[in-house]
């Protein structure tokens, strides 16, 4: 009881620091939380990318237009069960509008040549999506299929920056942590310092070790903790809207999870226990100096 | 009980305070210690109550020596000894009976019992300090927060009292309430050293003294020495 009376002294004599410090850690752990959540859905995001690609299936030109269905039909085959792969058939007419809006005399000279023109213009069959890269083979070894090409590494720059992104959201987030325990710590020896006197006297009456760690460990503790349900609050009230917003800023990140409220206990638990530690640091170093101004063990 | 071995003491750039001081105190011994302002009196004092170390020399507490006794070890002898400072060092957040219940339960005892309190409670009573038990320690009067540190230290029943001129504050009355008291626990077995200017108290009660002159110590027997 003394002692949390003692460890409650930084909150009657300098309030305002500690309030302040706890908003600080707050906002940090905010931060932190949200570089976390942004640098491991990424991952996600990064694997699709990587995978992702598009084959492009020609038909041979002698197949007829009743064989071509079971020819999709073979090619699907390959893909069996994969979720997410779309094959679609590009025949001459759709090839021919697509080219249009670009190059309308090339169209206008292909559309010229009639029956000929199925010797000059493809069939295709496109097919997108995240698969291994053996498919190509495959696909290749359809019957009804004159050749084969896939897109490969399509997404590659975009990779690499998100991969760069993601690095630099780990560097930050370990700059933030160091940012936030020193401050806790430099928080502590404050504490520490309004608590010296007292803490002299407890040690000189024969106060445990940890009777003399007790007030200090406290301190930090209530700041840290404070400070994480500041997190906590802020990530439960805000986090699904920075989601959508995040993920809303490109197709691409759509990928990206959705906050999770589990995350918001962890940053509570990482306050408080941020701010045990920190007390302790701080505790040892009040005592320590008491000791060398004392010049007693 | 107490043995100091060639002790001196100095302040890194001071001159020193005293120098090869050596005396003894066994269980239930009193002693004075006298001397001028400025003579070490409370460096000798804070030195047998632990809180600092000789630059040369030998402090021996219960058969141990300061130097190089363990943590532990350190701890339990500190919770032997009853030390009134000069300043009286109170703890200001708390109350009256918190600042010398917090003593009690410091030296192991359970402050909760009903025993105990009654003893804090007596202590206070005959230190006129009752109707102050709630009060918070930044509250009180010089004499009385000097008060507050005596009945600290004897409420714990230690074996050595350690006293830095716990009457300076107080009038004649409570001078001799307090002397009273010490004597009480002196008669008990503990061993008392007291720090004073008060001649009254030495020619009145009349007790062996060490007497801090010139950063020398010499022991007089229970003669008047004023």
């Amino acid at each position: 009881m003394y002692l949390l009376r003692l460890a409650l002294r930084p909150w009657r004599v300098a309030p305002w620091s500690q309030i302040f410090s706890a908003l600080a850690v707050g906002f940090l752990l905010l931060l932190a939380g949200f570089l976390f959540w942004m640098q491991d859905g990424l991952k996600t995001v990064v694997v699709r990318l990587k995978g992702e690609q598009v084959i492009t299936a020609y038909l041979q030109p002698s197949i007829e237009s009743e064989a071509v269905n079971r020819v999709l039909d073979d090619v699907r085959g390959v893909f069996g069960a994969d979720a997410g792969v779309a094959v679609q058939l590009v025949d001459r007419a759709e090839f021919l509008a697509g080219l249009k809006g670009s190059y309308p005399e090339l169209v206008r000279d292909l559309e010229d040549l009639g029956q000929q023109v199925s010797q000059v213009v493809p069939r295709y069959v496109s097919i997108s999506g995240v698969f291994a890269a053996n498919k190509l083979d495959a696909v290749r070894k359809v019957s009804g299929i004159e050749s084969a090409e896939a897109s490969g590494d399509r997404y590659r720059p975009i990779v690499g920056a998100f991969s760069a992104l993601r690095w630099i959201a780990r560097v930050i987030m370990v700059g933030i942590c160091f940012a936030l325990f020193t401050g806790l710590i430099h928080l502590s020896r404050l504490n520490g310092y309004l608590q010296r006197d007292a803490l002299g006297i407890l040690r000189l009456w024969g106060a445990s070790s940890m009777s003399l760690l007790a007030p200090g460990l406290v301190s930090g503790l209530l700041v840290g903790a404070l400070g994480g349900v500041l997190a906590t609050s802020g990530w439960l009230s805000l986090g699904a809207a920075l989601g959508r917003q995040v993920r809303s800023l490109s197709p691409i990140l759509n990928h990206l999870p959705a906050f999770s409220a589990q995350m918001s206990w962890i940053l509570f638990l990482i306050g408080g226990i941020s701010g045990l530690l920190a007390g302790v640091f701080g505790s040892l170093s009040g005592i320590q100096l008491d000791r060398q101004e004392g010049g007693q063990g | 009980m107490l043995v100091l071995t060639e002790v001196s003491k100095w302040y890194h750039g001071q001159s020193r305070i005293f120098e090869n001081v050596s005396f003894e105190m066994k269980k239930g011994d009193f002693l004075y210690l006298v001397g001028g302002t400025g003579a070490g009196k409370s460096s000798l004092l804070r030195m047998i109550a632990t809180e600092e170390s000789p630059t040369s020399g030998q402090v021996s507490l219960f058969g141990y020596p300061l130097a190089t006794v363990s943590e532990s070890t350190l701890r339990a002898i500190r919770q032997s000894i009853g030390y009134v400072p000069q300043g009286t060092r109170l703890i200001p957040d708390l109350t009256v009976f918190d600042n010398v219940a917090l003593s009690l339960s410091l030296a192991g005892h359970r402050v909760i019992s009903a025993a105990s309190k009654a003893k804090i409670s007596e202590l206070l009573n005959r230190l006129g300090l009752e109707n102050k038990r709630d009060h918070l320690a930044c509250m009180l009067s010089g004499g009385e927060a000097q008060r507050v540190a005596v009945a600290r230290a004897l409420v714990r029943t230690p074996e050595l009292i350690i006293a830095d001129e716990p009457t300076g504050a107080q009038d004649r009355d409570y001078t001799w309430s307090l002397m009273d008291l010490f004597l009480k626990a002196n008669v008990g077995g503990a061993a008392v050293i007291l720090a004073t200017h008060d001649r009254e108290i030495v020619r009145r009660v009349r007790k062996r003294s060490a007497v801090l002159r010139k950063g020398q110590v010499t022991l007089e027997d229970a003669a008047c020495i004023y």
